[in-house]
């Protein structure tokens, strides 16, 4: 039974995009459909959620070939912490600017996520970080939210 | 067509900016192009915030260049490594790296370089004579005719793309339904914004192509884990012998040819154009048993057929508004940034775009063929950079670069949000070309659609009862129809089992 359902597993991902299609045709209909000779709003979603669900379905149902299909490796790992870093990255920039949040990521990037040494690592995020503030904030003055280590070196203080 | 339009063209590409950005596009394209894992898609991906703090002209040109540019460093990772940047280089992996092989990576590195050249002009050619033609013709076009274009660009995609059709269908759904979120321009109501204000406005398409291509890419490319490449066989001389060229010029020729008639339907563009040339190449060749086993008329056709397909490509997005391919989207997409709408009317409200990038995909073109001999080696020494450390640099670049574009820490989620989607969509065999796509034609697709009902009072008979929407429709049914009938397999029958 386990078994049955581990050799099916691939299928869950049309199931997923079937549900979802429905929720968006349920939600279109909340919507002022109108109607074809004076559409609403809501018309043009539900034809597509209806194509996207009966196309999930279909595929459900008639795809045997689960060779499309990649299943998580020791090294999928590697993508999760990626993703979450890049999360970290973007609430830290959010409250500090940019040069923590850059030195941090490249750093855990190149140390942990693809097992650089730690010399290259430390090297090669001060020296990228100093580059990105240089270029983006001193040069391109982009508006990073406040940033404490350039307002401390411009002499801004905090 | 008038010749002093030409001229005018030449006037804006040859300006020491435009040159610069051309020069720049070439460089960073073939740059990035070799690199593994990271083709055209997501190599104008990522450079897209880049087009917001430049002139429109300049944007433009460096685009193309990146375009044409990433293609060539695609087959220098075919030849050398076995390994192509894209679909389009796919079939020069046989013969190209089978001369790698045999010592001989130089001349078909060499004559890739010539081939796509020439094909490029001939099909820059082609677009300055064309374009105009379709354009005038265009601006006569309804609501009705918009629709079936837009449908045929996506049928053809889903129906051409690299994944199945059907998984190609739903990417282009979600892509459709992502389009819509925002305000819906014609009633004023907001649709899939769920209360959030950041929502009201649309998600922004830089935002998800960054995401989709750029994040998605690096890290399933990360997951893998690969790290620098090895390279097989001996460089040898770049520049191609007299019997090289004589080998090759009629595979020159009629791959110019094949590129840019194909390169013109919907989903076209370089990868079906590759295909149908070496197809051919070997039907016309007097030694088909060659092929496979380093013919330089497989890497000659193809590469020049490739070439001359993705700037033929250029002439659905600058004629008629509507991108073919992904690529082409997302061209579409740095138009956007720039406050230029493609379409009927490019010509007359923006001639310095329309045929400024005209002149400068000649004048990127022979940059191509004068940077790639001499650089090729150079070139190659990066292919031995490791992702990992490379990659680590981009995402930042890639975050701070999807901020600059609005200011917007929200487009940094919204980003991240279609990286992880992306990543899951490479991770289930889904193409995420379709789904970009659609984001880029949905709104001109619901904006015709909803225009053609209210025109015929909600009879669907519209799209037959006009003989121009009727024709798109036939063509749409005989494409598909054919590409059922004779099935990609039958092209791919003609190349050699995986060598």
């Amino acid at each position: 039974m386990r078994k049955h359902a581990k050799a099916h597993a691939y299928r869950s991902s049309s199931l997923v995009i079937a549900l979802v299609g429905m929720a968006a045709a349920l939600y279109a209909m909340s919507l002022p459909l109108g109607t074809f000779a004076q559409p609403g709003s809501g018309l043009w979603p539900l034809i597509v959620s209806i194509v996207l669900t009966v196309c999930a379905l279909l595929l459900l149902v008639t795809e045997n070939d689960p060779s499309d299909y990649e299943s998580a490796v020791a090294r999928t790992v590697v993508a999760v912490f990626g993703f979450l870093l890049l999360a970290a990255f973007i609430v830290g920039f959010q409250f500090v600017g940019l040069t923590i949040p850059s030195l941090v990521l490249i750093f855990v990037w190149l140390r942990w996520l693809a097992g650089e040494p730690w010399r290259l690592a430390l090297l090669v995020s001060i020296g990228a970080t100093a580059l990105f503030v240089t270029v983006f904030v001193v040069l391109l003055s982009v508006p990073v939210p406040n940033d404490p280590i350039v307002s401390l070196l411009t002499g801004r203080g905090f | 067509m008038d010749f002093s339009d030409v001229l005018y063209g030449f006037q804006v590409a040859l300006q020491p900016e435009n040159l610069l950005f051309a020069l720049i596009g070439v460089v960073i394209g073939m740059v990035i192009g070799i690199l593994p894992g990271l083709g055209p898609p997501a190599t104008i991906a990522l450079m897209l915030p880049l087009t917001y703090v430049i002139p429109p002209e300049a944007a433009i040109i460096m685009v193309a260049g990146i375009y044409y540019g990433a293609y060539y460093g695609g087959t220098i990772t075919s030849v050398l490594l076995r390994l192509p940047g894209e679909a389009a280089s796919v079939v020069t992996v046989y013969d190209g790296h089978q001369m790698a092989l045999q010592g001989r990576a130089g001349p078909a590195l060499g004559i890739s370089a010539i081939g796509s050249f020439i094909g490029g002009v001939a099909a820059t050619i082609g677009l300055i004579f064309f374009a105009p033609v379709v354009a005038q013709f265009a601006v006569k076009l309804g609501p009705p005719e918009y629709v079936i274009l837009a449908v045929a660009g996506l049928a053809m995609v889903s129906s051409l793309g690299s994944a199945k059709p059907l998984k190609n269908v739903i990417s282009a759904c979600f892509g459709l339904l992502i389009a819509m979120v925002g305000i819906d321009v014609i009633t004023g109501s907001s649709r899939f914004t769920f209360g959030s204000f950041d929502l009201l406005g649309g998600i922004d398409f830089v935002a998800v192509a960054m995401g989709l291509f750029g994040l998605g890419d690096i890290l399933y490319e990360l997951e893998k884990g690969e790290l620098g490449a090895r390279i097989k066989g001996k460089i040898g001389r770049v520049l191609p012998t007299k019997q090289d060229m004589k080998d090759s010029s009629g595979a020159i020729a009629r791959g110019s040819v094949i590129g840019f008639v194909l390169g013109l339907l919907p989903g076209g563009g370089g990868v079906v154009s590759s295909l149908a040339s070496y197809a051919t190449e070997k039907k016309v060749s007097k030694h088909p048993e060659t092929f496979g086993h380093g013919a330089i008329a497989g890497v000659a056709g193809p590469e020049t057929a490739n070439n001359a397909g993705s700037t033929a490509s250029f002439l659905p997005l600058l004629s008629l508004g509507i991108p073919s391919n992904v690529v082409l989207a997302l061209v579409y997409g740095a138009l956007l940034i720039q406050g230029v709408t493609p379409g009927p009317n490019l010509i007359s409200e923006q001639p310095a775009i329309f045929w400024g990038v005209l002149a400068s995909m000649v004048i990127g073109n022979l940059m191509l063929l004068l940077l790639s001999i001499p650089l090729i080696r150079p070139f190659i020494a990066l292919i031995k950079v490791r992702l990992s450390i490379l990659s680590s640099l981009v995402v930042v670049v890639t975050m701070i670069g999807v901020y600059s574009v609005a200011n917007s820490t929200f487009d940094m989620w919204v980003m991240l949000v279609f990286g992880v989607i992306g990543y899951l969509m490479r991770k289930t065999g889904y193409d995420p070309g379709p789904m970009a796509l659609a984001i880029v034609l949905g709104p001109l697709l619901e904006s015709s659609f909803r225009q053609s009902m209210l025109m015929s009072s909600g009879s669907l008979g519209i799209f037959i009862e006009r003989p121009v929407a009727l024709i798109g429709l036939l063509a749409i049914a005989a494409v598909i129809g054919l590409r059922v009938v004779l099935g990609r397999k039958k092209v791919f029958q003609s190349l050699p089992s995986d060598s």
